[in-house]
């Protein structure tokens, strides 16, 4: 190849990726290390100015009660959802992998609350747990029963936005494990079939363990997803109704930078979360990355 | 191929270019007038109205012309003007709610307006409640000033209080609470409190309580008054008597129109919708009740500022706008039109015969009591120590001594930080 060839061949090259990795650089890189170094600042968002304040903000988050308090309520929200989800939507997959007459219609209709817009299924969610026009409180008037307070009530705040979680996160799972199941090798069920396995024995010692690297990806995106709720709790809660007790780490963050006009100490918040975040998928990563077989 | 590549990268480069200049140029000039852009909030009669303030203006003289942009809620749009500000960009005249005034002017978002209200084509602001004028100071400079004054208004079910035998609304506060627990039945509480603490400052105020002085020196969310008041609240909603209904599924407004409260404490912002849809009884309105210092309202709503970002050379062209903005006739056709208060007596002149209307005279009777003092909306520490204690103690039962000292703490030192920065 002569040299001229590769210097077009390099040409072609940089014309190509050019673009895009100034568009990633810019507005994906470029944020992550401005908003590091922000945290560093006292700033408000608005003055032209700020001065850095070195570790004052990483200091003043670990003595914060509201940190701690919008952490653990993510936790909680995050492993719910993500543990959760995968258990409903992976019956679900089952379900929706099975030869029935109008599957097409159930799978349709399992996905649905993936692609309907977040914002429009939250208002759908605030009128469904109306606690007197919800059709919610219908089946509980059917019972005799005074329906809860989903949204006004401290203890039931956080349950109403991990039911929405779940309901978005189980449609977009089961997708993953509808299209994992189809893919499995017949000829293994085939032989357990012919060894007497039940079919509980097959879920157990096949589905499962070949659906492995599904399950794993499922769970590292669910967390990042779930980590990350913020137009649920915008829409549904507003972090309320005791805020900020029953917010999210996401919904606190944005009212500190843009309510509070602490943007310094939010980018310390952001960064503290991005490291929480990364040590939480290195976990899993240790944890399950061994027990996950990618077949051969 | 090289040349195809070249010519299409210079394209781009040049659709880019024009992209970025072109809306600039557009709004430095406008047939030779200054270009003025105006964001603004409110839909409806209020947000329409100042598009007609706008267009009456843009044809009342031949030098500038103003371009009215509609930015969504108060919130929607300070975080636009923070977005804007961060890209030293936005509009020249900004509608303005009362929790950014001390940021942005501290920051050095708005401009001082002082030499242009004292300069020769100022504003009289003799005849505004004093404090209405004083509203938007901060370290000495006036940098807001009232546009859409709502004052505190008192809905109430007709058909729920002639059942309970209640005459008219409540005179004073301990009058009210007593209506209240009467007026409730078991599937219907008196009162829908706002889940927002707005309504509480008439009510601690008139009572004789204070949560801070203006300058920050003094907090006192754990004022007796406070307490008591709280207090009392806490007990009504033990009782049934009171619920704080969820924003999302329409607040308190929602559960008085439909019949599911019998009293609101609102503003008079409220009145299309409570009048427009309440269902199956007719409504009432009346002042806020009075306490042992008389009737003290706190007002809301948003004004008009100017931003730094606007040229030397534009200001005078901004400032006529704003003047404009406030001159009595548009005061009052803004108020006719949207039910916001017509703030100066020359103003409620010329409303004339509207202002016996019921609707209006209710607006205009709580104007002499009007305190505009938004110290607490405008310290985000503050504001958001003692709304974290209002929703413990409603929503969670906390003690209230306990949960307002604790918020007292806190507001003391967050503010002190917040003064610092």
């Amino acid at each position: 190849m002569t040299s001229c060839r590769k210097h077009r061949e390099w040409l072609t090259f940089l014309g190509f990726v050019t673009p895009n990795a100034v568009l990633f650089l810019t507005f994906t890189y470029w944020p992550i290390v401005y908003s590091a170094w922000l945290s560093f600042t006292d700033w408000d968002l608005l003055r032209p100015t700020h001065e850095t304040v070195g570790l004052d903000n990483y200091l003043k988050l670990l003595g914060d009660a509201r940190f701690w308090r919008v952490l653990g309520n993510t936790a909680i929200y995050a492993t719910t959802v993500v543990i959760v989800a995968q258990v409903f939507s992976f019956t679900l997959g089952l379900l929706l992998n099975m030869k029935l007459r109008g599957q097409q219609i159930f799978r349709t209709v399992a996905f649905l609350p993936h692609v309907t817009m977040t914002a429009a299924a939250a208002l759908v969610w605030v009128l469904l747990l109306h606690p007197q026009y919800g059709p919610l409180s219908a089946v509980y008037s059917a019972f005799g029963v005074r329906g809860p307070n989903w949204l006004d009530s401290a203890s039931m705040s956080l349950g109403a936005l991990i039911l929405v979680g779940l309901w978005k996160e189980t449609a977009f799972a089961s997708l993953f494990y509808l299209a994992g199941l189809q893919g499995l090798p017949q000829e293994c069920y085939e032989a357990a079939t012919i060894d007497g396995a039940s079919k509980s024995a097959q879920v157990r010692h096949l589905t499962i363990p070949l659906m492995g690297p599904t399950i794993f990806f499922l769970l590292v995106t669910g967390t990042i997803a779930a980590t990350k709720a913020f137009d649920t709790v915008a829409i549904m809660t507003e972090g309320g109704p005791v805020y900020p007790d029953t917010s999210m780490y996401v919904y606190h963050l944005y009212t500190l930078a843009f309510r509070e006009y602490q943007a310094g100490y939010a980018s310390a918040f952001a960064f503290v979360f991005f490291l929480v975040t990364i040590g939480v998928l290195i976990l899993q990563w240790r944890a399950l990355a061994r027990r996950v077989h990618y077949g051969e | 191929m090289g040349r195809t590549i070249t010519k299409l990268v210079g394209t781009l480069a040049l659709l880019f270019a024009f992209a970025g200049i072109l809306p600039a140029c557009i709004q430095r000039v406008a047939d030779g007038k200054t270009a003025i852009a105006y964001w603004r909030t409110l839909s409806g009669a209020a947000g329409d109205t100042q598009d007609k303030i706008v267009a009456q203006f843009n044809a009342s003289q031949s030098d500038v012309v103003v371009k009215s942009e509609y930015q969504g809620t108060y919130s929607d749009l300070a975080t636009k003007l923070i977005a804007a500000t961060a890209a030293k960009s936005g509009p020249d005249v900004t509608q303005l709610g009362t929790f950014e005034i001390r940021q942005f002017a501290k920051s050095g978002v708005l401009v001082d307006l002082t030499p242009y209200l004292n300069g020769p084509n100022g504003i009289d602001r003799s005849e505004w409640p004093e404090s209405m004028a004083r509203a938007g100071e901060i370290d000495g400079g006036t940098y807001w000033l009232p546009f859409n004054v709502a004052v505190p208004t008192l809905y109430y079910n007709k058909k729920a209080f002639a059942d309970a035998g209640i005459a008219e609304a409540p005179a004073t506060w301990s009058e009210f609470f007593s209506v209240v627990r009467k007026l409730t039945k078991e599937d219907r509480p008196g009162l829908a409190l706002w889940s927002n603490t707005w309504p509480l400052f008439s009510m601690i105020w008139s009572e004789g309580g204070e949560l801070t002085t203006r300058d920050y020196a003094n907090i006192t969310l754990n004022d007796p008054v406070v307490v008591y008041l709280l207090k009392e609240l806490q007990n009504l909603v033990r009782e049934g008597a009171v619920v704080v209904p969820d924003k999302a599924s329409g607040g308190h407004r929602a559960a008085f129109v439909n019949g599911r409260a019998a009293i609101i404490l609102d503003s008079q912002d409220a009145f299309s919708e409570v009048f427009a849809q309440s269902n199956g009884f007719t409504p009432g309105v009346a002042n806020y009740p009075a306490g042992a210092k008389g009737k003290v309202y706190a007002p809301g709503g948003g004004g008009i500022a100017m931003m730094s970002i606007t040229s030397a050379e534009k200001r005078d062209a901004a400032w006529a706008f704003m003047r404009y903005m406030l001159s009595p006739e548009q005061i009052a056709d803004y108020s006719s039109q949207s039910g916001y208060a017509a703030f100066s007596k020359s103003a409620q002149l010329k409303m004339g015969k509207k202002l016996s209307d019921p609707r209006f005279k209710v607006i205009h009777d709580a104007l002499p009591y009007v305190r505009a003092d938004f110290s607490v909306n405008m310290s985000p520490a503050l504001r958001s120590a003692f709304d974290e204690a209002f929703q413990k103690i409603l929503m969670q039962a906390a003690d209230v001594q306990q949960a307002l000292d604790t918020a007292d703490a806190k507001a003391e030192a967050a503010v002190k930080s917040e003064l610092a920065r």
